[in-house]
């Protein structure tokens, strides 16, 4: 008698949106796909100059090794090849940016909870994301969603010029305190509305979105450079995302390309909505 | 002991829609459905335990129980509330499954004290267990009959209060000062630590939306939680161009259990021209346009159909409550344009709006120049999109679609389109970013947006299942394919995986695990409980699998979930309950009474009426002759073996509950409840 009230739970489990949330997991391999060009750098901006403390200097640490095995056997084994990438990588201190209860998952290829509903992403994601937006020394590259500070950590080894907006302000202002601490001066951050980017510091040779949109957005994409690459991950935001790799020719006409399937946490604020 | 297993099993009813409400509310809904299929196995422990304590079989146990699970049910909520539960991180924190597994243990127990109240009440009377068991059939009818009705005006938390009193009830109904004090004061004591919920999941779209949101009104009802929320910066535009010059800032949002549903700009709309959903706005001017179901472009909407009268209060729209198919199926108008609007569902959920008949329905509503017009999310590899795409094109081969990056419309029409009209759907893909993908050869040499798995008919290795929704498969939502099941222990592979529909799996095999676990040992070692497991295992499987086949084709033909659960389990419980209560007068014909509903029950699937009350009846009629075997088997065993007869019945019942979605889903309705008809007949064959 009482099972068939399964029944019930069942059907009354039809109702209303149930978005299909899936757990979050490793993506699979890329497919494989023709590799878009390089983008060429406008040539009527001057570079600038490359402050002296940059890139900053990591004392060793006890967790080093343990970085070192998950760039090998998490991110090159996944076939990240890019060697700016993989050395940052090794660079970056994760375990700084990681609450202390959860430091000792610090090298683990699985995102962690960081508070505030939050969670630092997996390594192996902030890897094939930085490789996909083909940074250059020199090249301005906005962050939507400091979150933890690890990924504009990440980018900011390859190039100074990094900007990064964080929606949720203990976020903001917990994640440039770590960036004071690891000597990461040439990162700007700031509390914000990431949807509308960062128009004064624009526009950028890369845009990075560390967190599932349900649409791109129009001002990102008028604040890349024409040349420009921009990634972020596109879909529900409780469930299966597509990774989007935006490309911007020198004539600024855009063109987007599906990577692959990825499930990141829902950002909170403005871009967070679900179809 | 009549009264009291009558209220006991109401109360049951009424717990187990009000938690699910309650869980519904708090996580996700495939969430709630893995811990209740899995709590629900107390009803076959509860055998088991009878069978190995034989002590407790006397009719104070029933009382007992009844004040127990008033207790039970409010701790029950507490002791959950204190496990902090993420199913978004159980793909990558262990930890989560045994969160997952100690809910089920939570929510199992006041399952398990109402089962034993119950299951002890048929034992003591399994000479002649019709009246008992007719009772607790009623009783559970009532209790499923009258849930919505108290949902509609209290919210779950208080609607189980309703669930306490009726089980302390259950314990004051009697003789004996002692249990009556017992009930009283379980009842009281129940109720000053009830009243609470689950609080919402930090994760679902309200609790994190932008922080500045305001919520401006909550209508609570049985179909759900709807709130009203002002929420700047929210820029929700599902298909909204990158190249767009508008963007929506300041908006309305509704949220239903949590998850947005539906947002608008009032103030600027504009953007809606730049979103895929304008394509069908391009071919007429000022169209008369339905919209079915509130959703994000209703702001076009001349007509709306909703069938959750709150969201159209929410809304403030004017609009028709009703279930959108049954107002297809009745209206005599004809509009431009009918728009679907497409939330997304549990995998195992029935869509009677996405089918093959259904958007045929559509379209013949619709004027000779007008269409249907539907959006979908897209996905690498798509899975929704080829879905829809197929389906549309069954119905019509006039079919014009386009996409951006994650979004397609798809528009159905009745005549192919004009070269002015062709030339239209380019300009406006041009000047947005889109790719037109139907007709075919519409598509662009050099696309705005890339991928190697173009919306093209896949192959037949394709991973997901993609085949057309109809009436007898009405599940648009799963894509899930058994030959892929590989996939779940493949690491580059998993997210390719329909994990919503996976977890149906993972009910399903726990509670078969549990079941031997908790019944291998005895029937290995005891012969009274070997007597009865082939024929009650097959009744319960026999009865859950018709009942769910009948709840599914329901939902295509009335609707409306609500109605639907109402009508089937209400027309279910009562009608074998008076079968019952017939049964025992006329001798107890276990074989006819087999027979009788081989042959019922094709008739009444076929001709279920789209009426609730109708379906009720028609589904009372059928399930007559089913109240009959249960009870006439029951008072043909030795008594030591009546607990374990129990036990087995209530194991292959969830069990059989749990299966029915992925039956249904992978070989259509009719399959299962074919399955069903087969077991009734090993039944007839088998006994006399």
């Amino acid at each position: 008698m009482g099972a068939r009230v399964v029944a019930l739970l069942l059907f009354l489990a039809a109702l209303a949106c149930g978005q299909d949330p899936k757990p979050e997991s490793s993506p699979p391999k890329a497919p494989p796909a023709k590799k878009e060009p390089a983008p060429e750098p406008a040539k009527d901006v001057k570079p600038r100059p490359i402050p002296a403390d940059w890139p900053p200097k990591h004392e060793p640490d006890k967790y080093a090794a343990r970085r070192s095995r998950m760039v090998t056997k998490d991110i090159e084994r996944r076939h990240v090849k890019d060697p700016p990438v993989l050395r940052a990588m090794r660079a970056v201190p994760r375990h700084r940016f990681m609450p202390k209860a959860k430091v000792a998952e610090a090298y683990e290829d699985r995102p962690v909870r960081i508070g505030h509903g939050q969670t630092i992403s997996q390594p192996y994601i902030v890897a094939s994301m930085t490789e996909e937006l083909q940074l250059k020394k020199g090249m301005k590259v906005l962050e939507i969603g400091t979150g933890s500070g690890y990924q504009a950590a990440v980018l900011a080894e390859i190039t100074p010029w990094v900007y990064s907006i964080e929606i949720k302000r203990p976020l903001a202002q917990r994640s440039k305190d770590v960036f004071k601490e690891l000597g990461y001066t040439t990162i700007k951050s700031r509390h914000g509305d990431g949807y509308y980017g960062w128009k004064e510091a624009g526009p950028f040779d890369a845009i990075i979105v560390t967190a599932a949109a349900p649409h791109i957005p129009p001002p990102l994409v008028k604040q890349l450079k024409p040349g420009g690459r921009m990634i972020l991950p596109v879909g529900p935001r409780t469930a299966t995302q597509d990774l989007i790799l935006l490309t911007k020719d020198m004539k600024g006409k855009t063109r987007t390309r599906s990577l692959y399937p990825v499930r990141f946490v829902p950002l909170t604020g403005s871009l967070g909505s679900s179809d | 002991m009549g009264v009291a297993i009558f209220l006991l099993s109401a109360a049951v009813l009424l717990h187990e829609v009000s938690l699910l409400r309650v869980l519904a509310m708090a996580w996700w809904h495939h969430a709630a459905s893995l811990v209740v299929a899995v709590a629900l196995l107390g009803f076959g422990v509860a055998g088991t335990l009878l069978a190995l304590v034989p002590a407790l079989k006397r009719e104070a146990t029933v009382r007992w129980c009844g004040g127990l699970y008033a207790l039970a049910i409010p701790l029950s909520v507490r002791a959950a509330a204190a496990v902090d539960f993420n199913v978004l991180e159980v793909g990558w924190d262990p930890s989560q499954w045994l969160r997952l597994l100690a809910l089920q243990a939570i929510f199992f127990v006041p399952f398990l004290i109402a089962a034993l109240g119950i299951s002890t009440a048929i034992a003591l009377a399994s000479r002649k267990p019709g009246r008992v068991y007719a009772l607790n059939l009623i009783g559970s009818g009532l209790g499923a009959l009258i849930a919505p009705l108290f949902l509609a005006w209290a919210p779950p938390a208080g609607v189980l209060h309703v669930a306490v009193f009726t089980a302390a009830a259950a314990a004051i109904a009697g003789p004996g000062k002692m249990l009556r004090v017992w009930g009283l004061a379980a009842g009281l004591t129940a109720f000053l630590l009830g009243g609470h919920g689950l609080p919402m999941a930090d994760q679902k779209d309200l609790p994190s939306a932008p922080p500045a949101r305001e919520i401006l009104e909550t209508y609570l009802g049985p179909t759900g939680r709807v709130d009203r929320v002002s929420v700047p910066g929210l820029h929700y535009a599902p298909g909204l161009s990158m190249l767009a010059p508008h963007h929506p800032n300041k908006q309305e949002a509704l949220y239903v259990d949590g998850h947005l549903v539906s947002a608008v700009d009032r103030d600027r709309p504009d953007y809606l021209e730049h979103t895929v959903g304008a394509l069908p706005f391009l071919f007429t001017e000022a169209p008369r346009t339905l919209y079915l179901g509130v959703g994000p472009e209703m702001a076009r909407a001349t007509d709306i159909v909703e069938l959750n009268a709150d969201l159209l209060d929410a809304a403030e729209v004017t609009g028709v409550a009703q279930d959108p198919r049954t107002f297809l199926e009745t209206t005599q108008t004809r509009f431009d344009l009918i728009v679907h609007h497409l939330p997304g569902l549990h995998a195992a959920a029935e869509t009677p709006l996405l089918t093959v008949e259904a958007l045929a329905l559509a379209l013949s509503r619709t004027t000779a120049d007008g269409g249907v017009a539907l959006n979908a999310s897209l996905t690498t590899p798509p899975r929704a999109g080829l879905k829809l795409l197929a389906t549309a094109e069954r119905v019509t081969p006039h079919v014009i679609a386009v996409r951006n990056a994650h979004r397609l419309c798809v528009f159905l029409r009745h005549r192919a389109a004009t070269a002015w009209e062709r030339e239209d759907v380019l300009v406006f893909c041009r000047e947005n970013g889109f790719d037109p993908v139907r007709p075919v050869g519409w598509r662009l040499e050099e696309p705005h947006h890339v991928t190697d798995t173009p919306l093209l008919e896949p192959g037949p290795d394709y991973p997901y299942d993609v085949r057309p929704a109809t009436d007898a498969r009405p599940y648009f939502f799963k894509f899930f394919r058994w030959s892929r099941l590989g996939d779940l222990f493949d690491a580059e592979q998993t997210s390719f995986v329909q994990w919503p529909y996976v977890a149906l799996l993972v009910a399903l095999l726990q509670v078969v695990l549990l079941s031997l676990v908790l019944m291998g040992l005895p029937l290995a070692l005891s012969r009274a409980a070997r007597a009865p497991v082939l024929l009650f295992c097959a009744l319960g499987l026999g009865f859950m699998l018709l009942e769910m086949s009948f709840l599914q084709r329901a939902m295509v033909r009335i609707g409306s979930p609500v109605h639907a659960v109402s009508a089937v389990l209400g027309g279910f419980l009562i009608g074998s309950g008076m079968g019952s209560l017939v049964g025992e007068r006329l001798g107890r014909p276990l074989r006819a009474a087999a027979l009788a509903v081989i042959v019922l029950a094709p008739a009444g699937y076929l001709l279920l009426p789209g009426a609730p009350w109708g379906a009720a009846l028609v589904c009372a009629v059928v399930a007559f002759p089913m109240g009959i075997p249960f009870p006439a088997a029951l008072s043909r065993l030795e008594d030591k073996s009546v607990p374990w007869a129990l036990a087995w019945n209530g194991c292959a019942s969830v069990a059989a509950a749990a299966a029915a979605p992925l039956l249904s889903s992978t070989f259509g309705i009719p399959a299962t409840a074919g399955a069903a008809l087969a077991l009734y007949a090993l039944i007839a064959a088998r006994t006399r």
